[in-house]
């Protein structure tokens, strides 16, 4: 049985590691995070921004750490290492190179040499 | 979002429940959502929906990320077990090159009994372990014939072919003759090689395949065949330097053309022959008719699942069938057999069982007296031992860390001991002429290596084990208060130490015990007179090719012309000739005496026949006990005589006089029948049969009245071997430059050669028991110098009081010799119980012999008194009041 995907499995790591770069978060206030930063653009399930937490946290990219959350229940908190923002910072980039050629494309309004 | 505190993950148990984990960390996830949701104006229910659709397959997701996260906690286990590791295995190398004098000592000392184990499981491995190179050589039997007085011969080669045929044991079964000495001529100096005849199945059953052309098969044996022959790696490369293009020559053996087809492959090493050639070449001459066992095993291939067990009730059973199908010649003649591996390694088995016994013993003392070592060094890291404690390393840390020093330590002593095997092995093949099977595939490899790096480790654990108990048992805590040892982590150690002492002592007595049992019966067994004189004696094999001396007239006068020759010869004293050694007798003969009572068919008694030449028995210096020697006058035409050996007339006449009764090879036959040989002298015995045994006794034929193709010369000379071996030579060649002079040897060389395995297990075992005894007197030395350092106090305190030197002597050494004494009592007990397994190796010695074990007992309480006398001297030095004031 696979997942439903809505996006590329890196797309997703990128998206949760970049709404980790501005400090340690559980994992709902992941999928708020990103919910509500992509205004609707698209849908990503709960359940696989989890399988993306576990297994960056296999591959060291993101450590994770009980901890409380505000309303004081037990919550299972996850930080960047430092090998996880490398990452971050290589597939940011490439992402953009990747997006800004697609936007290239899809902007000229002649047939490219 | 407030940081969680710290502490916090304290709460749960380090290695965190991960199914509970995951379970938590979703339900709060979904609380979250349902509380945000219903914060929005949802229906508790509708939210709870809402929330369960945006999180998907929970179950999947479930499994997915327990998969994940089990996959890292293993990562993180491994890597945490492998740090600790690697900080232990640190601090253990820092804490050994602490003490480098303690380390190099024990390490040597493992070293050597790693070592001593270690040359002796390549022995063992290549020897037992390995299997022979055939296919599947567990299905592999050999099966011969036998009769009631004797329990091994050779087969006939008509029976045979009837066992083929009937017995249904065997996928196939094949027979070879592994004793011919076949003439090579034609190419430079005449040679005799090691000839071999196999049936045309032989290679196939035993799954060899050639290196180089082509093997025997069925069709290449049969009368009228191609001649053709198959050669030795051994062969090959010696004779034709390893030539490619050999298949296709030809090879002028006994002057018969062979063309060779094939090159055997280097593992092969069957009755270690030089050239097989097939054996239907010969089948139809008189030689392998069915009366007649000319040299031939069987070798069979058991069908999958037989077992020899069944297979011997088949021959059995066959071979009683072939006694009444042909019982002139088969009544009473049976059928056995055996495995091939144990019919290759045979009676050395037990004595390699005994050495690897042997050497466990030499590792289990090397043991405990480094052991001992660690023990005493243990008292003196009392304080470190404590403080490592107080900063909160768990008794289970400390003996874990011990375990791993004691380790690192065998290792090392591992490693030196590879080294030891290496030149032990080496030193082992250059001492062993011949009596281990397999020799040649002895070496240290990779199993060997394997064998050492495991036996190391578990050295490590054996000796580090009980010390880090003993320690880790300790209270530790005095240590630190009051700066001194701990006195009751110390009196325990003491007790530790007299018990692996007293357990050195008694290892080394059964060792000891061991070695003179073997001494005592190798000497017995080297002063057993032979029978005859072998100093400066040589002897050489001479055949006389069938093709050129056809006859026996011929061939007697060429024996003759030799033997006038060799007498001639300068510094000769006595030259002989015989169809066998004195001391090594191949032909057995079933034997009839005239007018005593018949016996039952098929148990005539087997006895040693030799043809001889006049003068035999005076060369050898043999006894005429009654009648008269062999005597020239003894020709053909005149009356037939035979000269029988003392054991013979004593078996079979008693106090009767065996002269003028006639006898005969074979079975009952009727007076007038041709055959029959009187007896005109008795001459003394001569171990035929080996040092070891007594005599079935011989039967000796002038070679006047008979004729042999091959025969033994032999040639008494104080000059030189070699200056020996030359005139013969030339002797030899001045008759037939054609004839080649094979197995040259002397008598002496012949009888130290029948008792080299004996030899070879005392001088083993003397060597594991000299160093097992050097390790028992090193543990003693060490138990009671430390000993002696403990009660400096208690000794300065009696000498202030008035004893006197004798006194602490008498103190220091009686302690000493009560350990002793202890070991000694439970080393006799030992060896007493222990006595049969090394019995079937004793001759003429009882494992109880008290001389040997009193011997041996006395010896090591020698040892042990020397070794104890040194400390107890230098107690006696101590100045009362320093001793008393030292220790304060």
């Amino acid at each position: 049985m696979t997942p439903p995907t809505d996006l590329l499995q890196g797309t997703l790591d990128l998206l949760v590691l970049k709404s980790l770069s501005w400090g340690p978060k559980h994992g709902h206030a992941v999928a708020r995070l990103i919910h509500d930063s992509s205004d609707g653009a698209f849908e990503v399930l709960d359940g696989s921004l989890y399988a993306a937490l576990h297994r960056m946290e296999e591959r060291r990219w993101v450590a994770g750490e009980w901890g409380l959350s505000d309303k004081g229940k037990r919550a299972k908190f996850y930080r960047l290492t430092a090998s996880g923002r490398q990452q971050l910072r290589a597939e940011a980039s490439s992402w953009q190179r990747y997006a800004a050629s697609v936007t290239k494309l899809l902007t000229a309004v002649t047939h490219p040499v | 979002m407030a940081d969680a505190p710290r502490w916090r993950r304290y709460l749960r148990f380090w290695r965190a429940d991960l199914d509970a984990d995951l379970d938590d960390e979703f339900r709060f996830h979904l609380e979250a959502e349902i509380e945000r949701l219903v914060a929005q104006g949802m229906t508790p229910d509708a939210a709870r929906a809402e929330a369960r659709r945006r999180f998907g397959d929970l179950d999947y997701y479930r499994q997915y990320c327990r998969d994940a996260d089990s996959r890292r906690t293993g990562r993180e286990r491994r890597s945490e077990n492998f740090a600790l590791l690697w900080q232990d295995l640190r601090y253990a190398v820092r804490s050994l090159s602490r003490q480098p004098t303690f380390t190099v000592v024990a390490a040597l000392t493992l070293a050597l009994g790693i070592g001593a184990n270690t040359a002796i499981f390549s022995v063992v491995n290549s020897v037992l372990l390995t299997p022979l190179p055939y296919r599947e050589p567990g299905r592999l039997v050999m099966v011969w014939e036998s009769m009631k007085d004797r329990a091994i011969i050779m087969v006939s080669y008509p029976d045979y072919l009837d066992w083929r045929q009937r017995a249904r044991s065997f996928e196939d079964l094949a027979i070879y003759n592994g004793y011919e000495q076949l003439a090579l001529t034609g190419r430079g100096d005449p040679e005799r090689v090691r000839g071999g005849l196999a049936s045309g199945n032989l290679f196939s059953v035993l799954g060899v395949t050639p290196a180089l052309g082509r093997l025997i098969t069925p069709d290449d044996d049969r009368a009228g065949a191609a001649r053709i022959a198959v050669i030795s790696d051994g062969f090959w490369r010696r004779r034709f330097a390893g030539d490619s293009g050999i298949v296709g020559q030809s090879l002028l053996l006994d002057d018969v053309s062979y063309t060779i087809v094939g090159v055997l492959p280097p593992a092969m090493r069957l009755a270690n022959r030089e050239v097989w050639i097939p054996i239907g070449l010969f089948t139809d001459t008189p030689r392998f008719d069915r009366s007649n066992h000319p040299g031939l095993i069987g070798i069979g291939r058991l069908k999958p699942g037989v077992t020899v067990e069944q297979m011997r009730v088949d021959l059995s059973a066959v071979a009683k069938q072939l006694g009444a199908d042909y019982p002139e010649t088969n009544a009473g003649v049976g059928a056995g057999g055996s495995h091939i591996m144990e019919v290759v390694v045979g009676d050395v088995r037990r004595a390699l069982l005994i050495l690897s016994g042997a050497v466990g013993l030499v590792l289990l003392i090397a043991c405990a007296n480094v052991a001992n070592l660690v023990l005493s060094r243990s008292a003196a890291r009392e304080r470190e031992f404590a403080l490592r404690i107080a900063i909160g390393a768990g008794r289970g840390h400390l003996i874990r860390q011990l375990l791993t020093e004691s380790i690192v330590l065998a290792l090392a002593g591992g490693l030196l001991a590879v080294f030891i095997a290496w030149g032990g092995v080496k030193a082992l093949l250059s001492l062993q002429p011949g009596s281990i099977p397999r020799l040649a595939e002895i070496r240290v490899d990779g199993t060997v290596l394997l064998y050492a790096l495991g036996v190391s480790v578990l050295t490590g654990v054996l000796c580090g084990l009980l010390p880090a108990w003993q320690t880790a048992r300790t209270e530790h805590t005095a240590a630190l208060k009051d700066g001194g040892g701990s006195v009751s982590g110390g009196r325990a150690r003491v007790r530790t130490r007299t018990t692996l002492t007293v357990a050195e002592v008694a290892l080394a007595l059964v060792l000891l015990a061991g070695a003179g049992l073997l001494l005592r019966s190798f000497g017995k067994l080297t002063r057993v007179d032979p029978g005859v004189d072998p100093e400066n004696l040589v002897a050489a094999l001479i055949d006389l090719p069938a093709s050129r001396y056809p006859s026996d007239t011929v061939r007697r006068q060429a024996y003759d012309d030799l033997i006038t020759r060799l007498r001639a010869l300068p510094g000769v004293q006595q030259a002989a000739a015989s169809t066998d050694l004195p001391v090594n007798t191949s032909w057995q003969s079933a034997v009839t005496f005239e007018g005593l009572p018949p016996v039952e068919v098929g148990s005539e008694p087997m006895l040693n026949g030799a043809i001889v030449a006049p003068g035999y028995f005076e060369a050898m210096s043999m006894r005429l006990i009654r009648g008269r020697a062999i005597a020239a006058s003894d020709i053909e035409g005149s009356l037939p005589v035979t000269v029988i050996s003392q054991s013979v007339a004593k078996r079979f006449f008693g106090d009767k006089d065996p002269l003028g009764t006639r006898l005969r090879q074979g079975r009952r036959a009727g007076a007038n029948e041709p055959g029959w040989w009187t007896i005109v002298g008795v001459v003394s015995d001569t171990r035929t049969d080996g040092l070891e045994l007594l005599p079935r006794g011989t039967f000796y034929y002038p070679l006047a009245q008979t004729g042999a193709r091959s025969m033994w010369i032999m040639v008494r000379s104080l000059s030189p071997v070699e200056e020996v071996t030359r005139s013969m030579r030339q002797a030899v060649s001045a008759i037939d430059p054609a004839v080649p002079l094979a197995n040259v040897t002397t008598l002496r060389s012949v009888i130290e050669e029948s008792v080299s395995q004996p030899r070879f297990s005392m001088l083993m075992l003397s060597i594991f028991a000299a160093v097992a005894l050097a390790l028992a007197a090193g543990g003693i030395y060490g138990v009671i110098s430390y000993n002696v350092s403990q009660r400096l106090n208690e000794i300065g305190v009696r000498m202030a009081l008035g004893a006197t030197r004798g006194d602490v002597l008498r103190l220091v050494i009686g302690h000493a010799m009560r350990m002793t004494a202890a070991g000694l009592l439970i080393g006799i007990g030992i060896t007493l119980g222990a006595g049969r397994v090394i019995a079937n190796q004793l001759f003429e010695v009882k494992p109880s012999d008290p001389m040997v074990l009193g011997g041996v007992t006395l010896f090591l309480a020698l040892i042990a008194l020397a070794a104890s006398a040194l400390p107890a001297l230098r107690a006696t030095r101590i100045a009362p009041t320093a001793a008393v004031r030292g220790n304060a």
